[in-house]
């Protein structure tokens, strides 16, 4: 009787916080998210990715990691990070979100309000091409790179 | 903002004062006809005001998502880059490579530091990006964009002062600093954008607005005392969590602080007399040959 008690509170719990639980799956939202083979952001990585899009089965959960059945066979460990998102329109102050609110927090806030707003801002055309290049040539180092990176500059002591 | 945007929002916003007051006869009012305002347009704005009015809306804020975040960070970081001389180095230059390195040490140890109510993880990752400027300075911009000058390049005095400053915007941007302009320009925006839901006049008009906040925030006005300090001392922690010396950072502070610190990276902070105070000054330890060495590479590739 305690352990269905737990497991009905453990429930409720999680249904409160919105988070996911074992057996469930998630999307992946962000793109390069890090598929690590120990639950931390440091160390080494996985083989294997995932694409924004992608929809993982959770096997386990530890503190805001999720260790996934695939890819990587359930040896691979993805952040929460990589899914989890703020809800577009949700209020601050609680209460119900209404339609129009939604629509208003994403008011302009989208791919084709920002085109329309740098095509009506000329002089932002330079910038602009420069933060995109940045955006589609320079992304975050990989994991390999920042182990090497650590490495060589003798950072992170036994990490 | 829009030229046509600007001359409607005083109109939008004495449209919704007259609906406030129960005005009927809205399509009456001057000068609509004259900025070609229709009539089923005004119809609207009196139907989404007495609407809000009855959810009460206007009284709360609304939260945005990692989508939404990237493209307004995305929009502010080119306003930005501009009004600091609009010269970016290309991602291939070796400043930018080793920017993109130090940057996505102090990132993932800021990631092991979250707190539930930290802004979601940049939807792209976070881009470092080196700007061709003798200030001293660097900005976090919404959705992860972080602008550092090669000045503040060349006046780091090592690795561990580099990722100390990068530590304290990527700090501001998880915590979600940098939105929280937007989010309060919206709740006071939202009686004049809101009643003109739908009527597609002032679709972007509000994106503009927030456009020129942000980058007046990020790069100006500063975040206020509480969150520059709160900034520092994550900071803090995110160089312990990434293995760089913690003690960079006041070092860094104290070391620029008086007449070099005008400007720039410090204009929009507390007196760094304050800062150094409240993080606690130490002796940083000495810095590894390798770390000094290539720091000392990439100040000699720029130009």
């Amino acid at each position: 009787m305690t352990g269905i008690h737990a497991a009905l509170c453990a429930l409720l719990l999680q249904a409160g916080t919105g988070a996911p639980a074992a057996g469930q799956t998630v999307t992946v939202k962000r793109e390069g998210a890090r598929l690590m083979k120990a639950p931390r952001f440091f160390g080494a990585a996985c083989g294997a990715t995932v694409a924004p899009g992608a929809a993982v089965k959770i096997v386990e959960l530890q503190k805001g990691w999720a260790r996934l059945a695939a890819p990587g066979g359930g040896a691979c460990w993805l952040h929460e990070t990589a899914w989890s998102d703020r809800k577009a329109g949700e209020l601050s102050q609680g209460g119900a979100t209404s339609s129009r609110d939604v629509e208003l927090a994403g008011r302009g806030f989208s791919e084709a309000e920002e085109a329309r707003y740098k095509g009506e801002h000329a002089e932002l055309s330079a910038a602009s091409a420069a933060v995109e290049a940045h955006l589609a040539r320079g992304p975050e180092a990989t994991p390999a790179e920042v182990t090497r990176f650590m490495v060589d500059g003798q950072l992170g002591g036994a990490r | 903002m829009s030229p046509r945007a600007l001359r409607l929002a005083p109109l939008a916003l004495a449209l919704a004062l007259l609906a406030a007051a129960g005005c009927a006869q809205l399509k009456n009012v001057p000068g609509a006809d004259l900025l070609g305002i229709n009539e089923e347009t005004v119809k609207k704005v009196g139907a989404n005001l007495g609407e809000m009015a009855v959810s009460g809306e206007v009284t709360k804020s609304a939260s945005f998502d990692m989508a939404q975040e990237h493209h307004l960070g995305k929009t502010v970081a080119a306003s930005v880059l501009a009004r600091l001389g609009g010269k970016a180095l290309p991602p291939e230059h070796p400043a930018s490579r080793y920017l993109r390195q130090v940057g996505t040490v102090v990132a993932l140890g800021a990631a092991e530091l979250r707190e539930p109510d930290d802004r979601p993880a940049p939807l792209k990752g976070y881009r470092f990006i080196p700007v061709e400027s003798e200030a001293v300075n660097a900005v976090g911009n919404p959705g992860g964009f972080v602008l550092v000058t090669t000045g503040l390049l060349r006046a780091v005095r090592s690795e561990d002062e580099l990722a100390a400053v990068l530590a304290h915007e990527v700090a501001h941007v998880q915590r979600g600093h940098t939105m929280q302009p937007v989010e309060a320009a919206r709740k006071q925006e939202q009686l004049t954008s809101g009643a003109l839901e739908g009527t597609g006049e002032l679709v972007h008009a509000f994106f503009g607005k927030v456009v020129t906040l942000g980058a007046d925030f990020v790069l100006d006005k500063g975040f206020g005392k509480k969150n520059e300090l709160a900034a520092d001392a994550l900071a803090a922690r995110i160089l312990g969590e990434a293995g760089y010396d913690p003690a960079a950072l006041p070092a860094f502070l104290a070391r620029l602080e008086g007449p070099s610190a005008r400007g720039g990276f410090f204009s929009r902070h507390p007196p760094a007399k304050e800062r150094v105070a409240a993080l606690g000054a130490s002796t940083p330890a000495p810095v590894p040959e390798p770390r000094r060495a290539r720091l000392a590479t990439v100040v000699a590739s720029l130009r």
